[in-house]
């Protein structure tokens, strides 16, 4: 029975963890982004939001398992290519690299902070201090 | 790339108290170690058969990002190669300002000449061992003093971002070799990159004047030989890369025209790989050829200019760690009858060697 009610948990945890995957930006920020875009935007091919700002890309830290689902869905590339991607851009010159940070919470906290970041969070850790640009 | 505590140390040691607060400082770096040997003495890519070379594929950058304002920045990347002796040499010193709809770059910049020019030292952000020798090794321009525009273009479905560029570029003494060293005045240029999805178009175009400065008898006749002084250089250059996450290919071919005797050059480079897992293997080809064999009167010196060459590599970058990747290359190189751009492997003289394969491998990282 245990070994069931551990089981039943364990489904309804994942469940929730796999709730979706959305795009957050700042309330005062762009209403809402493509999925090109957003592919765009978090392998550095494009800096700049339809407003004219340029985006600060806040992604979780390397090797987070969130982040490594994100990019699954997203943009289609592993850890090790979305590296070297950003490696050309910053050592170019041409972007800065993404705000990293540790884990849904601190993502909210960055983008409610800053009106042109762009980030990630589970649906579920969604708060009312950003909004959802675009549902995966 | 993340900040390091020792770096943030090395930081505050070096600027002090007074200097801006560390979080409008960033440090990163990257670097290669590698090793390889060559089947004979030709000296492709630097190597020889006398024994592994450890000279040809280590180096170690630096990077410094100071934050001046929300809208300016400056950088500086200090690069330490072995191919120069490990003497650090500033690659980049310049300042940006973001002026909104584009960015003014000054100071001391690479040169986006061909596809990799900008990253060539940056061995982790490429899936090969090593760019293309015969597009990249007769590029000695890497770098240039002046001003650009970073101007990106936002379509429905694809970005563009153009690179004009104007200053003066420098080919040090430690590349041009044979001619001391050579600045090419006023420089002028357009790079251009096009995104459609996976795909990337480049092109580019730039033209500048050569201005030698020799400072020993035998620079200085070669230089005069060459007649290379004041004359004008074009390089022009158009790409494609497509790459899905597991597919990657990428075409490029340049064409590299001097006045004056100095060699005339088109090449033609490409690239398959298919990533599984952590691993890329790939095949790689390119040719060069000298384009101006009539044009430089028939002599013992000025012939050695006139050479064909083309190479095929197979290898494979494996991704073993975070931020690390291995690479194992082999390249096989045919020197098609000429002496391939290597003055003394002419074919018929007594310092013929023939053919080469080099084989080397090398561990590319960023931090």
């Amino acid at each position: 029975m245990k070994k069931i009610i551990t089981l039943l948990a364990a489904c309804i945890l994942s469940f929730n963890a796999m709730a979706g995957m959305v795009v957050i930006g700042n309330t005062a920020g762009v209403d809402s982004l493509s999925k090109s875009n957003v592919k765009k935007l978090f392998m550095g091919k494009k800096t700049k939001l339809g407003n004219g700002t340029t985006a600060s890309i806040v992604e979780l830290n390397n090797g987070e398992a969130g982040r490594i689902a994100f990019h699954e869905l997203a943009t289609g590339r592993s850890e090790s290519q979305l590296q070297s991607a950003w490696a050309r851009l910053v050592f170019t010159g041409k972007a800065e690299a993404p705000v990293q940070v540790a884990d849904y919470a601190a993502v909210i906290a960055k983008v409610s902070a800053d009106k042109n970041a762009i980030g990630y969070v589970d649906e579920s850790a969604v708060t009312g201090g950003v909004k959802v640009l675009l549902k995966l | 790339m993340k900040r390091t505590i020792l770096a943030s140390c090395l930081t505050l040691a070096v600027f002090g108290a007074n200097a801006a607060s560390l979080d409008d400082i960033s440090i990163s770096g990257f670097g290669s170690v590698g090793i390889g040997q060559a089947s004979n003495a030709v000296g492709y890519a630097g190597y020889t058969d006398k024994h592994m070379e450890w000279e040809q594929e280590t180096l170690g950058g630096l990077q410094f990002d100071f934050q001046i304002n929300e809208r300016a920045k400056f950088v500086t990347q200090i690069v330490s190669n072995s191919r120069y002796d490990f003497t650090p040499k500033f690659e980049m010193a310049y300042a940006a300002y973001d002026a909104g709809s584009f960015t003014v770059r000054a100071g001391k910049l690479r040169l986006p000449l061909f596809f990799y020019s900008d990253y060539v030292d940056l061995g982790y952000a490429y899936p090969m061992l090593r760019p293309s020798q015969e597009v990249y090794e007769n590029v000695v321009l890497k770098g240039y003093t002046g001003v650009e525009l970073l101007i990106p273009i936002e379509f429905e479905n694809s970005s563009l971002l153009l690179q004009p560029v104007i200053g003066v570029a420098t080919v040090s003494e430690d590349d041009s070799k044979t001619i001391g060293e050579v600045k090419l005045d006023n420089m002028v240029g357009l790079s251009s990159n096009w995104n459609y999805d996976d795909w990337t178009v480049r092109g580019s175009y730039f033209t500048a004047k050569a201005d030698p400065t020799c400072n020993d008898t035998t620079t200085c006749a070669v230089a005069t030989a060459l007649g290379v002084a004041g004359k004008k250089g074009t390089f022009i250059s158009a790409g494609i890369q497509y790459d899905n996450g597991d597919l990657l290919a990428n075409l490029e071919t340049t064409s590299v025209k001097m006045e004056g005797y100095f060699s005339d050059t088109r090449s033609v480079s490409g690239l398959l790989g298919y990533r599984i897992g952590e691993f890329t293997p790939y095949v790689a080809a390119s040719w060069v050829e000298t384009t101006d064999n009539d044009e430089r009167p028939a002599s013992p010196t000025l012939d050695t200019l006139n050479y064909e060459r083309a190479s095929y590599s197979i290898g494979s970058r494996w991704d073993f760690e975070q931020n690390m990747a291995f690479k194992l290359d082999a390249t096989y190189v045919d020197f098609k009858d000429t002496n391939g751009g290597v003055a003394t492997n002419a074919p018929g003289s007594s310092s013929y060697k023939g053919n080469s394969m080099v084989i080397s491998a090398r561990i590319d990282f960023i931090f």
